[in-house]
């Protein structure tokens, strides 16, 4: 099925944040760092019913070690 | 629908922080369809800027190429900001930066980014953060 124009440009704005986040995380790997992602009664309308998150999200990133020069 | 009615009718209100390593670097306020970004700590946005643009030393051409990339990306974004009543203000550490989107009233600036929908409030702040 062909994609409307918004889905396209949807589609390639969450490309590009996935990009940052995943070049933002390379930078990180290796140094035992963590990404936190914190909602606070952060409110979303998902059309059917509105959802209130409350909490946190931590990314660990240990998968790599960082090389020795 | 574009992300930026996307962002003006999913997200109603509330917080988001971003920390790295238990520091805040980031944190997003959204309520009637306003959303503010302020970074709190320089290093990660300059890194995630660092590491959003494609490549590592470029030549000239090639780095203002990205500029000019960038700059196209971030007025189509504002303008599908107006354009859906959202505004997106950028902050740095709790001082006005720069506003994007419906409620921006650029003076001068214009002239640079070549639309009404990006306001640049503090242009000394806008490079203290690398943008």
């Amino acid at each position: 099925m062909e994609k409307t124009k918004p889905e396209k440009s949807l589609e390639k704005a969450a490309h590009g944040m996935a990009d940052t986040m995943l070049a933002v995380i390379d930078k990180l790997a290796g140094k035992e760092s963590d990404i936190k992602l914190s909602f606070e009664d952060l409110t979303l309308d998902l059309g059917m019913f509105k959802a209130t998150l409350n909490g946190s999200i931590v990314l660990d990133i240990v998968y790599s070690k960082e090389a020795k020069t | 629908m574009s992300l930026a009615d996307i962002l003006g009718q999913m997200l109603l209100s509330g917080k988001v922080t971003v920390s790295t390593n238990n520091v805040e670097s980031i944190e997003i306020r959204a309520a009637n369809k306003k959303i503010d970004v302020n970074a709190v700590n320089k290093t990660i946005v300059k890194e995630a800027l660092k590491a959003s643009r494609t490549g590592g030393n470029q030549g000239l051409l090639k780095s203002l190429d990205a500029v000019r990339n960038n700059l196209d990306m971030l007025r189509g974004v504002a303008e599908e900001l107006s354009d859906a009543g959202v505004t997106v203000t950028l902050s740095y550490k709790g001082d006005l930066v720069a506003t994007l989107g419906s409620e921006a009233k650029p003076k001068l600036s214009s002239v640079v980014t070549g639309t009404k929908a990006i306001e640049i409030n503090n242009p000394i702040k806008l490079i203290e953060l690398g943008l």
